[in-house]
């Protein structure tokens, strides 16, 4: 866009086209203070508080030519009155002035006028303090307000909006900058005004009441005191409150976010701006999810089972014994009888200890980050190869840019992905949504496509038959890059458009126009999320094919973004806690067992030992605590004593992320840091501080030659780059004192962290986001002020330009229900009531009750009427749930939203299940 | 000799004058009206609490010496008026400096400097006086703001009476 | 449900705009002369019909005085209390009306036959002081012409004519 030079208080300033006054003023230096204007909202100019003068050269009506003056000098047209500078774009020659007494004496009024309804309560306000209108009221307002309190307007106070914000309508001026948050970015039209005149007030008629998984954002946005957040309204004043950064542990996405402390406690947690993650923006679960921290259930001393008990114990003699018990079971069974189980909730730092623990002094390859129930699904490797390539910024792409969402409901399982995707939509980019059910995601998409459960593979199978029969491909990519096309195109003979078409219910032209949208598009972003990991490699790899045959790999703006469970299960398999594969995924000689294989070795007694690390097999699978019984020594290192840590022999209490240090890896491959806010609690340790004293234990018990041979074998990385030597554990190497020395030894070690590095994770290049806390930008009050660097996005395998692609191909399956059978989805849910929504008193109110969705023809055909109680019966077992009779699911198909409190893991036998199901009485 | 006279006559001198000392703890010294004691935290006349728990105190304090903690008003029996109230209040007195900016940034003059002096203690945990402490009984302590944070025109106000 | 009783209508009045939304009013208007006013679950289905989200229909319904969110009797009388109507006897007028009608301004009368409001200018000062029943001015009213006003109303009603207080059958 070309570029517009103006005048704005003597200074000249150059903006592209179509930036607003106030951020051009912004450029130059200059402050317009604003309450309704917000960079991310679309201009209003509903509380006139950026009146500026503005001049545009004066143009000869004859000539169409600027008139000049005797100076050769444009002559400059002063519009008589004062103007808003938010919603007026910036004009080639324009004058504007900000400072003149014109200028001032209005902003005084407008504040005046503002301040007559205002209560000026500020001492008991909880925005006093970090409040705008409090700021300009004191630069550019009157000094006495000319109404007493009495003469005021008074409301009754407050007003719950909903269960986490509450309003306080004297306070309120207004702006609307709330209900254009959730019209505009959230999509959540559930804020806005009723009445007119004095009796104007913000409502939530929803129902329930605001009902979105944005809320909070609200109250940082809100100019005045007039949103709060219900939580911290009594929990102290801003200025008292210490922000300590961190990165929220609830859902990939990886918001940067602050905890505020005050002394020792949390109070509240705030968003830290970080335009390439998360902008501005917080989802609700992040917010207030946080209470876990806090919870009395958590594990304070380390526990050993004695006599049938769990009896307290000391952290010298928990390890001592645990390093000895294993290095008994290494040394009369073979490091093929310990298996470990770490999750995705670890850091990496933890994560590459566990794997070096297990592959270096246990001699053990069976590590893996699953929980070993039959619904999991294959690891994903897409994201090592064709990942969002680095550099990319989803709040930047828009025209020209292709979004296909493949089995993904981002809101509930990536929040503010959704706002992100949103965002793009609105810039013009194209959003293509593919479910088998409704999501809200459909409400913004430019299409939409409903395939049956069991068919997302022939879909994108489909797809690519349109792109290869419109010979959309893109040619010179396929040919430098990837190779055996001619396989793929006879293995997608049965996949034709029409073939697949009639297959699964989806007209072919949709196909067509998809496919065009996709090969056609400068940038394609694929987002998939569980429900499309449950469809499987075939799936995954016909992904995988499409981004290749049309060349969207490697380049800013263009790969795959696969949405995962926990925050960090992009972190745990980069550190290879995963059998097959080590750190960076590297080949591995010894292929370990799987965490399904684990609980089944365990079962038959093959397995002597077993290490879980932040992950819960009996509560996902109730099935599998017979198995984990007979496990001789069960290691639970968690936070609280979950089901599988109350049949385990040790138990291990860890700190929460809020009491250490360390770095999470987000769905983009972005690694980021974050710090401790607390003190341990209790006898609680770091995860990486036990498996490091475990480490200490056993290596002075390991004989170094078994060391040798298994240094040797491990972690031999693919290529040509050189083996790194690979350090010989003794008790010195696994002295760690901080994560820094473990992040010193990964990106010495591993790859693709080569550039993630402390240093580099908290540096800065240009401008990120707020990183002074008084920078005026957003008018917005709350501090979003980020001091920890944006992270660093690891690099692709896509991106070295000499990697050749296989395309390969491989045969979807379609599970095929018995006659009578339907088939149970598992619908993600945000607030899924788990262990982290532990204490967090506002978000249960949005926890769902149990039940299971059934489509309308199923019920009719079926008998079942809402309310019934149905039982869902599989080989594996059996649950019962209430019926919900709802258009969600089309027919065949019964949908169970995934919450803690139902038992899943009960009844399915993969990961989509054929279930019987019959009424019971209840 | 000359100069043994001169040295007892001063001596003598002083024999007949009214003596400055003062017989502490049984008579205590009056203090000037701005003298600045121990804090106290002042009510209404209706017995409600001053202090809404803002913590402007705390935030004025140089000394770092106050710690407020607040919790919401039950609007059945409210403890004061406004939303909020102190639900702890606590002074180190041991670190106040007594510089009185606590005063100044009250915004509804619920804490003030008055004129009790004698501060000691057996150790240093008995130093951090609570708001049971610091808050006027409910039939005392009430009234106007006091008048020297009016126009600094206070009446004479006794000496401070030792009431621990 | 109103998409079935006036579905020809509906039609007709979706007809008349080039996006749905712009239909907003006139479908109020003939939600409110179906249920006398309209509550939350009435301003739902006006939002189905018209696929917009709840909270915008709410926010229409409750800007303009002419729907109503509470019910409302049979007229509906709004005088006019802004500066040129309170010089020219708006205050006796609604005192009038309030002794007459035993109701105070805001109310509705126990038969459910009148509700008093007091509205902002309705556009009609030179006829000062105004009054508008049911979208029919009516200009200077005094007090002295108030008996017979209230009583023609009272036939009205009882005749058993259709009375729309949306003022939607105005123009016949």
């Amino acid at each position: 866009m070309p570029d517009i030079t103006l005048t704005i208080d003597g200074v000249a300033v150059t903006v592209p086209q179509g930036t607003g006054l106030v951020e051009a003023a912004r450029e130059a230096g200059i402050e317009i203070p604003v309450f309704c204007h917000h960079p991310k909202l679309v201009p209003v100019g509903m509380c006139r508080m950026c009146l500026v003068e503005i001049g545009t050269p004066k143009i000869d009506p004859a000539t169409k030519q600027p008139v000049l003056d005797e100076n050769g000098k444009p002559v400059i047209a002063m519009q008589p009155n004062l103007q808003v500078a938010c919603t007026n774009p910036v004009s080639n020659g324009m004058v504007v002035k900000t400072n003149t007494a014109e200028v001032e004496f209005a902003r005084k009024g407008v504040l005046e006028f503002l301040l007559t309804s205002h209560p000026l309560d500020c001492p008991v306000c909880i925005k006093g303090g970090e409040c705008p209108l409090q700021n300009l009221t004191m630069g550019y307002g009157p000094s006495v307000s000319r109404f007493d309190y009495d003469d005021k307007v008074h409301f009754e106070k407050p007003i719950p909006l909903g269960p986490l914000i509450d309003l306080d309508r004297e306070r309120c001026i207004l702006c609307s900058r709330c209900v254009r948050f959730e019209d505009e970015i959230a999509g959540d039209s559930v804020l806005g005004f009723a009445n007119r005149g004095r009796a104007w007030m913000i409502q939530s008629k929803s129902n329930p009441p605001f009902n979105s998984k944005f809320s909070g954002n609200t109250v940082d946005i809100c100019p005045v005191g007039a949103l709060m957040n219900g939580e911290f309204r009594y929990a102290g004043r801003v200025w008292e409150i210490k922000p300590v950064p961190t990165v929220c542990p609830h859902c990939p996405v990886g918001c940067n976010m602050t905890l505020d402390m005050r002394y020792r406690d949390i109070k509240r947690v705030q968003p830290r701006s970080n335009e390439w993650v998360n902008e501005i923006w917080l989802c609700d679960r992040g917010r207030w999810g946080f209470h876990f921290v806090t919870s009395d259930k958590r594990l304070t001393k380390p526990l050993v089972r004695r006599g049938g008990e769990l009896v307290e114990t000391t952290w010298q003699e928990a390890l001592e014994d645990i390093a000895q018990r294993l290095h008994g079971v290494v040394q009369n069974f073979g490091g093929n009888a310990v298996g470990g189980l770490a999750g995705g909730r670890l850091a990496n730092e933890d994560l590459y200890l566990f794997q070096k623990l297990f592959r270096e002094l246990l001699q053990s390859p069976n590590i893996d980050s699953r929980n070993g129930t039959l619904d999991e699904p294959e690891h994903d490797d897409l994201a090592y190869a064709f990942g969002l390539a680095s550099g990319t910024d989803l709040g930047q792409l828009g025209k020209g840019t292709t979004v296909l969402v493949v089995g993904a409901d981002p809101e509930e399982e990536a929040p503010v992905h959704l706002l992100r995707l949103r965002g793009i939509k609105r810039r013009g980019g194209e959003l293509i949504v593919a479910n088998g059910r409704p999501t809200k995601l459909d409400a913004s998409a430019t299409r939409t496509v409903r395939y049956q459960y069991g068919h997302e593979a022939h879909f994108v199978l489909g797809l690519l038959s349109a792109v290869l029969e419109g010979g959309s491909e893109n040619k010179e990519f396929v040919r430098s890059r990837t190779k055996n096309l001619d396989a793929l195109r006879t293995a997608l003979r049965p996949f034709g458009v029409a073939a697949v078409a009639e297959q699964i219910g989806v007209a072919a032209d949709v196909f067509q126009a998809v496919a065009q949208s996709v090969a056609g598009a400068e940038n394609l972003v694929i987002v998939y999320g569980r429900e499309a990991f449950a469809a499987g490699t075939p799936l995954l790899q016909a992904l995988g094919n499409l981004a290749l045959i049309t060349g969207h790999v490697g380049r800013p703006g263009n790969g795959v973004l696969p949405i995962m469970r926990y925050n960090n299960s992009r972190g745990a398999l980069d550190m290879g806690v995963r059998p097959g594969k080590g750190p960076g995924y590297t080949n591995v000689v010894k292929e370990g067992l799987t965490a399904q294989q684990m609980v089944q070795a365990a079962g038959n007694g093959k397995l002597q030992a077993l290490y879980i690390a932040g992950l819960d097999p009996v509560a996902a699978n109730p099935a599998s605590r017979a198995a984990l019984e007979k496990v001789g020594l069960l290691i639970v290192q968690d936070l609280f004593l979950t089901p599988t840590a109350q049949i385990a022999d040790y138990v291990l209490p860890a700190s929460s992320f809020a009491e250490r240090d360390g770095t999470y890896t987000n769905a983009e491959r972005r690694v980021q840091r974050f710090r401790a806010a607390r003190n341990n609690l209790g006898d609680s340790r770091p995860d990486w501080q036990i498996f490091a004293g475990l480490g200490r234990a056993l290596a002075a018990m390991v004989r170094q030659p078994a060391l040798d041979t298994v240094a040797a074998s491990a972690g031999k990385p693919t290529g040509k780059r050189p083996a790194p030597a690979q350090p010989v554990a003794t008790a010195r190497t696994w002295l760690y004192r901080s994560t820094d020395d473990i992040n010193a030894e990964i990106v010495q070690q591993v790859a693709i962290y080569k550039g993630a590095s402390y240093a580099q994770l908290k540096s800065s290049h240009g401008t990120w986001g707020r990183q002074a806390a008084d920078d005026p930008v957003f008018y917005d009050g709350t501090s979003y002020t980020n001091t920890e660097g944006f992270g660093v996005q690891w690099p692709t395998l896509a991106e070295q330009t000499n990697v050749v692609f296989d395309l390969v191909f491989s045969q979807p399956t379609t599970p095929q229900p018995r006659n009578g059978e339907l088939l149970l989805v598992a619908a993600p849910r945000l607030y899924d009531g788990g262990t982290l929504m532990q204490n967090a008193e506002g978000l249960s109110f949005w926890v769902a009750q149990p039940y299971v969705g059934v489509a309308k023809a199923d019920a009719e055909r079926l008998g079942i009427a809402s309310g019934d109680r149905l039982r869902l019966s599989s080989a594996q077992g059996n649950v019962e749930l209430y019926a919900k009779v709802d258009g969600l699911v089309g027919p065949g198909t019964l949908l169970v939203p995934d919450l803690a409190e139902i038992p899943l893991g009960q009844v399915q036998t993969g990961v989509l299940t054929p279930v019987r199901v019959e009424k019971v009485e209840g | 000799m000359f100069d043994l006279i001169k040295g007892l006559r001063t001596t003598a001198k002083y024999l007949f004058t009214k003596p400055v000392t003062i017989s502490y703890p049984e008579v205590k010294r009056p203090v000037r009206e701005r003298f600045r004691g121990k804090h106290e935290l002042k009510r209404y006349a209706d017995g409600k609490e001053r202090c809404i728990g803002c913590s402007l105190c705390a935030a004025a304090c140089p000394a770092d010496a106050i710690y407020v903690e607040p919790a919401e008003n039950n609007p059945q029996n409210p403890v004061g008026y406004g939303e909020r109230y102190a639900a702890k209040y606590e002074i180190n007195m041991i670190r106040c400096i007594y510089c009185g900016y606590c005063e100044d940034a009250c915004p509804t003059n619920a804490i003030v400097l008055e004129h009790q002096y004698e501060l000691s203690f057996y150790d240093r945990k008995a130093a951090v006086f609570t708001k049971e402490i610091l808050l006027q009984p409910v039939d005392k302590g009430w009234g106007e703001p006091p008048p020297i944070l009016q126009n600094l025109n206070r009446p004479p106000n006794p000496p401070a009476q030792m009431e621990l | 449900m109103l998409s079935d009783k006036y579905a020809a209508e509906i039609a007709g009045v979706l007809a008349r705009y080039p996006i749905k939304n712009s239909a907003v009013l006139p479908l109020c208007y003939i939600a409110q002369d179906e249920y006398g006013h309209l509550s939350i679950d009435h301003i739902q289905e006006v939002a189905d019909i018209l696929e917009m989200p709840y909270t915008d229909v709410y926010e229409v319904a409750t800007f303009y005085s002419l729907l109503y969110t509470e019910p409302v009797g049979q007229w509906v009388l709004q005088v006019c209390d802004d500066n040129p109507c309170c010089f020219t006897g708006t205050e006796e007028l609604v005192a009038d009306l309030e002794d007459r009608l035993g109701i105070r301004a805001g109310e509705t009368t126990s038969d459910k036959l009148f509700t008093l409001q007091r509205v902002k200018c309705i556009g009609a000062c030179h006829r000062a002081p105004v009054m508008q029943a049911n979208l029919e001015f009516l200009g200077d009213v005094t007090p002295d012409k108030v008996p017979g006003i209230l009583e023609d109303m009272v036939q009205k009603a009882q005749s058993g004519a259709t009375l729309s207080i949306s003022g939607r059958f105005a123009e016949q």
